[in-house]
């Protein structure tokens, strides 16, 4: 069996039987990058020196962060372009931060050091800033699907999925926004986690919407998970939005029984919109997880339709705001006007550095938030939030989790919905809510279309129930064969 | 009664331009109907961001934000009445760390990735008014 294709938790458990190192494992992980990435094309820089052994590095440890035992001692971790890797490239896929080396670590990248992993300085693919649904707004290419060549990975951490899905990654770390690790991580047959929003730190991740954004793990399998979430949760006082709260050990709820677990289903997620085969495959995971044991019901999350516009105003007049700061003059790209005034520079730099997808979010989100607007629009969904919050909470009240499909298709073809914006923001109408709400939520595989394309079922819970997650995805995961099913590349 | 605009925040003087935004467009947008997204307005906005458009750019994008516009309508349908806003999901507020110095980024470090240094400062064009 090469290496490349196991999980961290196996690889693990071979490193502490003195079966096989980390070099061993990163020359497998070498050679299927040279075998297959030319197909797939999941990371951007990948270099000679891609990989980054800091393990031996302390360097960079910061008095508040704990230290945490060496569990993933020897393997190698892929990581997101918007995670800032000190002295390695961090350019969030986009012309305007190119060359970009940041001087610090990002908080999960420091616990990532402490628990012994390798970094990879080569990072995964991402549409830019996190803007879409598609990794086809990456300033570099778009990645293509392991399991259909032609067809997208997902965005915006599609990079990260794709490398696990295709086996050349162990195991990635990607941000979640709107969907950005769950989406993906359906379309391409892997596990996508977005912790409670405050679970993890957002230290050093490029912020697109900072009451929204989230980093999280994209595995090869539920232990996985919970193994990468054990190490980069926690509090952390770099992170004003960071919450002090104790971090269980996440690999507990693996093996537990989900008898009597109550799930609610959404009625509202199951209409016109979703793939009539991607519907049935879902029906036919709930039903599974019925026959494991748990109960379900259907429920109303009565403020479901206006997620989307919430989203797309929230989302876009938060990232207004945090992506003013790229403007040529701290790092980046610059271009110089030929009036050579400051305010010349920032349009040029901008114009230029900028791909269309940022420049619509930006635009809009400006908009939004100006004066005469800012109470019909922003003011408003921030209302609206409140009652879709609201919806949830109800919800939880009776329930344990409420399950949905991830994406309300299967993956589309590369170039599909790319021309029509307002197209490619539907694919996020399943995952949008649960960053409104702050809650955490789970995509695993549960099958496959006709055609060989993964369909994800999409677990929420109440916020710091990423125990509760585990518990029931683990249990699907272990009666169900997809975690084992590999794409043909 | 609604009078003359300046973008909040914007630092506008009186020889930036003016929204061409009239008492009606607001109201409208208020009511129900989607105001027109025009191309002045739009290159206002991108004026505001300080993000240069081609016309070619500026043409698509009105085009695209009316539409997406159109779908973010949907929200006027919304009763929120009494209903708070929520503009940070976590009930914590006013973080402080104790008033000590700690270690922070060097001059050097935080210049590191300037495009241009001069000294300890970032070079830049001159500010013309």
């Amino acid at each position: 069996m090469e290496l490349y294709k196991l999980t961290a938790h196996e690889l693990i458990e071979r490193i502490d039987k003195k079966e096989t190192n980390s070099e061993e494992i990163i020359g497998s992980l070498k050679k299927r990058i040279k075998d297959v990435e030319f197909k797939v094309k999941a990371y951007v820089r990948l270099s000679n020196s891609y990989f980054s052994n800091l393990t031996h590095n302390s360097q960079n440890l910061i008095p508040n962060t704990q230290h945490l035992r060496p569990i993933l001692k020897g393997i190698p971790v892929s990581i997101k372009d918007n995670i800032c890797t000190q002295g390695y490239n961090t350019e969030c896929c986009s012309k305007i931060l190119e060359g970009f080396r940041p001087p610090y670590d990002a908080t999960v990248i420091q616990k990532l050091k402490q628990a012994g992993a390798i970094i990879f300085a080569a990072k995964t693919n991402m549409d830019e800033f996190a803007f879409g649904s598609s990794t086809e707004n990456s300033y570099f290419w778009p990645t293509h699907n392991p399991w259909d060549l032609d067809a997208v990975v997902g965005g915006s951490s599609g990079g990260s999925a794709a490398a696990v899905a295709s086996d050349e990654a162990i195991m990635a770390l990607g941000s979640d926004t709107g969907g950005s690790i769950r989406q993906p991580a359906s379309l391409c047959g892997v596990v996508g986690l977005k912790p409670t929003y405050g679970r993890v730190s957002r230290y050093g991740l490029i912020a697109f919407a900072s009451s929204l954004d989230q980093i999280g793990p994209i595995t090869k399998d539920v232990r996985d998970s919970a193994i990468l979430m054990n190490v980069i949760s926690g509090y952390d006082s770099f992170d004003s939005t960071s919450v002090n709260i104790e971090v269980p050990d996440y690999t507990k709820s693996l093996g537990m029984d989900i008898n009597g677990v109550k799930i609610g289903i959404p009625k509202e997620y199951f209409i016109a919109g979703l793939d009539k085969e991607v519907k049935t495959i879902v029906e036919e995971a709930i039903n599974k997880l019925k026959n494991l044991g748990a109960n379900y019901k259907s429920v109303s999350l009565p403020h479901t339709e206006y997620a989307g516009p919430v989203y797309y105003i929230i989302a876009t007049a938060e990232a207004s705001s945090n992506l003013a700061r790229f403007d040529g003059v701290q790092y980046g790209f610059r271009r110089e006007g030929a009036k050579s005034n400051l305010i010349d520079m920032y349009k040029k730099t901008r114009g230029e550095g900028f791909g269309q997808e940022a420049k619509r979010r930006i635009i809009l989100g400006t908009f939004v938030l100006s004066h005469g607007y800012y109470d019909a629009y922003y003011l408003r969904a921030l209302k609206v939030r409140t009652l879709i919050k609201q919806d949830f909470d109800k919800v939880f009240t009776e329930f344990d989790c409420v399950v949905t499909p991830t994406s309300p298709t299967a993956a589309f073809k590369i170039g599909e919905k790319i021309k029509d914006p307002l197209k490619m923001y539907l694919s996020d109408i399943y995952t949008i809510s649960a960053n409104l709400a702050g809650i955490p939520a789970i995509s695993i595989p549960c099958g496959f279309t006709k055609k060989g394309l993964p369909v994800g079922l999409q677990i929420l819970a109440k916020p710091f129930n990423e125990e509760l997650l585990f518990k029931v995805a683990y249990v699907y995961e272990q009666n169900t064969p997809w975690h084992k099913m590999k794409p043909k590349l | 009664m609604i009078k003359n605009y300046l973008f909040r925040g914007a630092g506008a003087t009186n020889k930036e331009h003016r929204l061409a935004l009239t008492a009606r467009d607001v109201r409208q947008a208020g009511r129900g109907g989607t105001m027109a997204i025009t191309q002045d307005t739009v290159k206002y906005v991108a004026h505001l961001a300080r993000i240069d458009l081609s016309p070619k750019e500026l043409e698509k994008l009105s085009q695209q934000l009316q539409e997406i516009l159109g779908f973010i309508d949907k929200l006027k349908k919304v009763d929120i009445k009494d209903i708070a806003p929520t503009s940070h999901i976590l009930p914590i507020n006013n973080v402080l760390r104790d008033d000590l110095p700690a270690e922070s980024l060097s001059s050097d470090k935080a210049l590191e990735n300037a495009p241009e240094r001069q000294g300890n400062f970032f070079g830049v064009p001159k500010v013309i008014e």
